[in-house]
């Protein structure tokens, strides 16, 4: 149940006010979640919108985004990748919610299918947590996410000069997948994959030079899940194939 | 200090509110201040977008943001945008032009989304004045309509665009008119395309097409594509829902669910909820009447078992009632349930349904109270049991040359009405108890309560409000009995609203079934005997358990007959067992078991003509019914009462067929192998599907509705009818009807529905039936009161002119009543007369019809689809339904009744299931693990009318409400089979089925 509700004017109140551990108190965001949920213990919430956290800007081909984006100005961002914008309107079909949900909110929330995880992960993205601008690259924050490495999610940013592509595969065109894939490529020739399942965090198929043993990569990627293995092993090799050959894995 | 009040911007104005809670959404804060127009959903997770306001000009959800966090922000609700034109001496600017085109438009139905919808609009044209129609669609992205499909919202807003940007000047008045066109011309230039909207950029579809029939006159109100008759207060949000009322010290009710599919309640001890502060009442099994009945809402006697109990000391599904609570809000209301405590004896439990019947299965209903209905029998969990065999059908198999046997599986699903099940209950000052609820059969409900709540009949008053969509799931007394026992407990008046989890849970849906077809055919494809044997999971009560499982065969089986002599004695067998298990209980919905019925039919049919190298379409109507044949059932059930021959009158499914091929280019792209694949994709193929269907109008010998008509001073009418619009637009069907007859306009009758106090009886919504059966009482009641007015009319024509004339001469048109020489009165004239001036009377007359016939609408279903062979993806393309609905009385409205009727099944097709957990636990519990389609994920859809005039109406209509429900999910399981060749047998067409079903081939 929420007891209270406070909106701090600075990081500072914010980091202090979210140190307060009773009643427990917690991040706000664009309150997707926290608002209609039923809490099972007495919460503080702390509001973030006046921190000035919600912006996304391109400094040297990195893409910064404020953990209080909401994710439709992240899909209108000029500077956000294609595949990303997909993985956006495919987690949340909703415009009315993407006014709403917040880039943090929606990580913090994220089980295994969720595109925009998917993508963040393959796009190996950081994190910047508050205090002490800790950074963790979010691949290895969503298996854990407890304890946090801070308080308050400050940031996420991510290289522009990849090749992001991601499709999924759900019911609908506009349901959220039971299936995703992103794969992203550097200039180098690093190529990362990741696959989302109806799992609880996004799993790492691949991350080196090149495709090599994509096959047997995306094998043990789905050897844990247990419902449907066939389908779902032959599926992402399809979808994993279209997308480092043409990319063109959407109808 | 903790915030307990909080200033908000709303519509420009500071709002100082007290007395907010750091847990109050701002949807609760703004209700609360009266503003009505943003509606609850039920959801958790802003899923349906019912609530939306604009937050700094962005569609929001207003359920998922705290009141606290809107301080600072910019809010608008739907009150702001428009308002009434016509306020007396008071100048207003009308309805804002969004507002005007939707209601032009035919884009609202139930109206409970439209406020959202019109904001979603609002926000998107100030920022963009020409927009496309994909950004409209993703512009009602976060908006879920249950009820229209979003075809002619979309359109609506592309108008109010065009309007804005001064491209087209908005008439008074204006109407959407459909094509008409004749059966004779086929060169007619509107033949193979949409009716055009005369701006460049909108290509509107707002209006189906229509083959019109030979009228036996000009219709001036029939036929017409009338607005309807609660379009300007619905577009503003006006409270006119059954939540939207606020009574002194409500309370709200809550219901504790079984957590356990089946057991007994040991011990239940209620002692710290009621000692929390702000509890009223917690009511268990132990605290009210233990009346046996069913909470279907059906005519006197329920063809079904009486097996529920408002509550009882067993539970016999995950969701099903332990115990009520009443309490200051909701939020205590919750914790009270919380402190509840329940010891429970667990029972074996049973959620397949072909281990229901087994010896020594668990019996889910072993109270002595059970009354049986026919064949059903509580000893072997046997809800009901259907055995129908017409002619000899094992003649008929051994005269076959091949027989066809497979089996089919349709899923458990939601009506999904965006608006949950909803109730308020009070004393008024007779102390006679009001029930104020979305519900589609009132009268059903108050004659059902009446036992339930130990009242006398007459000291029930239920009042049905607007319906926010019901498709079947309000035909059920489903929660009304909780708030009216709370009340009788409190003595305060008490809302009960479902969350959208209960209505997952807790609420009814479609039967899930499994069927077996057995065909027998000649191989020049005449079918010699049709079988099925339905098994059919009423889960833990059976309401509607008969009634929808004998439609699953009344329907899909009465449709092939057989050809040459077999039309004559056709071989048709219908079986069926509906069994409990431990599932929640289905029941009404939408097609009321014919869906299910025609997955398994139009698959096999399909099968059958693909086997035989038959033309799937030719091979159905060969073994058609035709016009003038008997409908093979009707010699064999009703509902579980005596079944009375009948005759179909018309039939006009070739015309479907024909029409419904030349629009979706059926001849260029069947059979045709280039069209199938796509340059460049190899991994995608094209495919296109049919079904043909036919469903009921009405349930002969039982169905009744009522009317009553009053003439006002100004010649305007009062149309009081218990027939329940919950959406459809029957009000205004039933008004256009009594304008034609009293030779006025429609905007000239005022409907009002329904309430048990004031307007005559009626069955309610259900089985397609309110044009048809409440259409002919109010013609009727319309006759008996232009007959008055003629006699007047008569007399006061020799009064003043000194002329003879027969009342039967006088023509009532254009507001008068006009002799045949040209003497003529209007109708205020003669009401004035009437009621002031001269022998006065109240012109006014009630009525009521019921039918001996339930003639059978016709529709031909066309699919296009595209399916990705590596994924097992499917993206339906394109949706287009021909359908014989007689002599269509509204164009928009009926239209609308089929795209809605489509998108809903399409979900059916591919991607809407329930399903649940080893113990009974609910997998689907939001409208996002449960997805329904949303505006910009739609198909193309095109709706075609091909009109027969029906002899038994008097304007020659049948119904359109529910077959557009039945052809969509076979005509796609065809289309992916022309695709691909995968077979399917169950739905939905989920990517891995459909994967499964290619890799089946394949191996």
């Amino acid at each position: 149940m929420i007891t209270d509700y406070l909106r701090p004017k600075t990081i500072d109140e914010a980091v202090q006010l979210l140190g307060k551990k009773e009643p427990r108190s917690i991040p706000l965001g664009g309150g997707v979640h926290i608002s209609r949920a039923n809490q099972p213990e007495n919460v503080i919430v702390v509001d973030l919108q006046d921190l000035g956290l919600s912006y996304s800007r391109l400094d040297d081909g990195v893409q910064r985004v404020g953990a209080t984006t909401t994710l439709e100005a992240l899909n209108q961002a000029e500077e956000t990748p294609e595949g990303l914008r997909k993985a956006i309107r495919q987690e949340i079909s909703s415009l009315n919610v993407r006014n709403m949900a917040t880039l943090a909110g929606a990580l913090c929330v994220a089980r295994g299918n969720s595109p925009i995880a998917v993508c963040l992960m393959s796009m190996d993205a950081e994190m910047v947590w508050l205090p002490g601008e800790q950074r963790v690259f979010v691949g290895n924050w969503l298996p854990l996410r407890h304890p946090a490495p801070g308080l308050l999610m400050e940031s996420i940013h991510w290289s522009t000069k990849v090749d992001l592509r991601y499709y999924g595969v759900g019911r609908s065109p506009a349901d959220q997948p039971f299936l995703c894939l992103a794969a992203t490529t550097w200039p180098s020739g690093r190529v990362r994959i990741v696959l989302g399942l109806e799992t609880t965090t996004p799993v790492l198929v691949m991350d080196g030079k090149g495709a090599d043993g994509l096959e047997l990569a995306i094998e043990n990627a789905c050897s844990q899940y247990s419902n449907n293995q066939n389908y779902i092993t032959e599926t992402s090799l399809k979808i994993a194939q279209r997308l480092l050959n043409s990319g063109e894995a959407q109808q | 200090m903790k915030k307990t009040s909080v200033t908000l911007t709303i519509n420009g104005t500071n709002h100082f509110i007290d007395h907010v809670t750091p847990a109050d959404t701002l949807l609760d804060v703004v209700r609360r201040e009266g503003l009505f127009g943003a509606k609850f959903g039920g959801c958790q997770k802003g899923e349906c977008g019912a609530c939306t306001l604009l937050l700094d000009h962005k569609p929001v959800n207003s359920c998922g943001i705290l009141a606290f966090q809107a301080e600072g922000h910019d809010i608008k609700t739907i009150e702001t945008v428009g308002e009434h034109p016509d306020q007396g001496w008071k100048h207003t600017d009308g309805l804002h032009i969004i507002q005007q085109a939707f209601v032009e438009s035919g884009a609202i139905q139930c109206g409970y989304c439209t406020p959202a919808m019109v904001l979603a609009a609002k926000a998107l044209l100030e920022k963009n004045a020409n927009p496309d129609e994909g950004a409209v669609r993703e512009a009602l992205s976060g908006i879920l309509c249950r009820c229209t499909g979003y075809l002619k919202p979309v359109q609506a807003i592309l108008r109010a665009a065009a309007y804005l940007r001064g491209e087209v000047q908005m008439e008074e008045g204006e109407l959407i008119s459909p094509a008409f066109l004749n059966p004779q011309r086929e060169d007619n230039p509107n033949s193979n395309g949409s009716t055009s909207f005369d701006t460049p950029n909108i290509r509107t579809q707002i209006a189906p097409k229509i083959w019109t029939v030979a009228r036996p006159q000009v219709y001036s109100q029939v036929g017409k594509p009338e607005r309807k008759v609660d379009a300007v207060k619905l577009v503003q949000g006006k409270p006119a829902f059954t939540a939207d009322i606020e009574l002194r010290g409500m309370l709200v009710a809550k219901v504790l669910h079984s957590p356990i599919a089946h057991a007994r309640i040991k011990r239940i001890d209620t002692s710290k909820a009621k000692a929390l502060p702000g509890v009223a009442a917690v009511l268990t099994w132990q605290d009210i009447p233990r009346v046996v009945y069913s909470t279907a809402g059906q005519s006197d006697p329920i063809p079904g078992p009486l097996d529920s109990f408002s509550l009882d000391n067993k539970v016999r599904f995950v969701g099903d009632r332990v115990a009520f609570v009443a309490a200051e809000n909701a939020e205590i209301a919750e914790q009270a349930l919380k402190l509840i405590e329940v010891e429970y004896e667990a029972l074996p439990a049973i959620f397949d349904s072909a281990k229901s019947m087994e010896t020594g299965a668990v019996i889910l209903h072993d109270e002595p109270e059970y009354q049986n209905f026919a064949d059903s029998n509580p000893n072997t969990n046997l809800a009901a049991k259907i055995r129908i065999d017409i002619g000899d059908v094992e003649q008929g198999f051994k005269e076959a040359d091949y027989v066809f046997e497979d089996e089919y599986e349709v899923p458990k699903v939601q009506q999904a009405h965006i608006e949950p099940h909803v109730v308020v209950t009070y004393w008024d000052e007779n102390d006679r108890m009001v029930i104020r609820t979305s519900t589609q059969v009132p009268f059903h409900a108050r004659r059902v309560l009446a036992p339930v709540l130990g009242l006398p009949m007459k000291r029930i008053r239920v009042i049905k409000p607007r319906i926010g969509g019901g498709f079947g799931g309000k035909q059920e007394i489903l929660i009304e009995d909780v708030a009216a026992h709370l009340t009788i407990a409190t003595r305060r008046p008490v809302i009960y609203e479902y969350t959208r989890e209960e209505e997952f849970i807790a609420a009814r849906s479609r039967h899930p079934m499994r069927i077996r077809m057995k065909t027998g055919v000649k191989k020049d494809g005449t079918i010699t005997a049709n079988s099925m044997y339905a098994l059919s999971d009423t889960g833990a009560y059976g309401c509607h358990a008969l009634t929808v499982t004998g439609n699953t065969g009344h329907k899909s089986m009465a449709l092939y007959v057989g050809d040459g002599t077999y039309r004559k004695s056709p071989n048709i067998r219908f079986h069926a067992d509906i069994v409990y298990t431990n599932h929640p209980p289905a029941g009404a919905y939408r097609g009321y078991g014919v869906p299910q019925g025609y997955w398994a039919v139009e698959r096999h049919m399909e099968k059958i003509s693909r086997a035989l190298k038959i033309d799937p379409i030719e091979f159905r109507l060969k073994n058609a019914l035709r016009a003038g044949e008997l409908h093979p059932f009707s010699t064999a059930w009703s509902e579980g009462r005596e079944p009375r021959p009948e005759t179909i009158e018309t039939v006009g499914l070739e015309e479907c067929v024909r029409h419904g091929k030349a629009v979706s280019g059926w001849d260029e792209k069947f059979g045709n192998p280039s069209w199938h694949t796509i340059p460049g994709k190899p991994h995608l193929r094209r495919g296109i599907g049919v079904a043909t269907v036919m469903q009921g109008t009405a349930i002969p010998y039982l169905d009744m509705g009522g009317a009553s008509i009053k003439m006002n001073d100004d010649g305007s009418f009062n149309l009081l009818i218990g027939a329940t619009d919950l959406g459809t637009g029957s009000d205004t069907v039933l008004a256009q009807m009594a304008a034609e007859v009293l030779g006025t306009t429609t905007e000239d009758i005022l409907v009002y529905s329904s309430d048990t106090d004031f307007t005559p009886f009626d069955k309610g919504a259900y089985a397609s039936s309110t044009t048809y059966i409440s259409g002919t009482a109010v013609v009727k009641a319309a006759e008996q009161v232009a007959e008055r007015i003629r006699m007047r009319a008569a007399k006061m024509i020799k009064e003043r002119f000194g002329t003879c004339v027969e009342p039967h001469e006088i023509v009532l048109s254009n507001k008068n009543a006009i002799s045949p020489d040209g003497n003529a009165f209007t109708l205020q004239e003669i009401a004035y007369n009437a009621l002031h001036h001269a022998e006065q009377e109240q012109i006014m007359a009630v009525a009521s019809y019921y039918s001996q016939v339930s003639p059978p609408p016709f529709a031909a279903q066309f699919a296009e689809v595209t399916v990705d062979i590596e994924t097992g993806q499917v993206v339906v393309n394109k949706l287009v339904m021909a359908v014989d609905g007689g002599v269509i009385i509204n164009p928009v409205t009926a239209s609308g009744q089929v795209e809605g009727g489509m998108s809903q099944a399409l979900g059916y097709a591919v991607c809407e299931e329930m399903t649940y957990d080893e113990k009974g636990v609910a997998n689907e519990r939001d409208l996002e693990s449960y997805h329904i389609f949303r505006a910009h994920e739609m198909p193309e859809m095109e709706t075609l009318f091909v009109e027969t005039f029906e002899p038994s109406h008097p304007f020659g209509a049948k119904a359109v409400a529910e077959i557009p429900l039945d052809g969509v999910a076979p005509a796609v399981g065809n289309a992916i089979l022309d695709a691909c060749g995968a077979e399917l047998h169950t739905i939905p067409a989920t990517p891995q089925r459909v994967w499964e079903a290619i890799r089946m081939i394949r191996n």
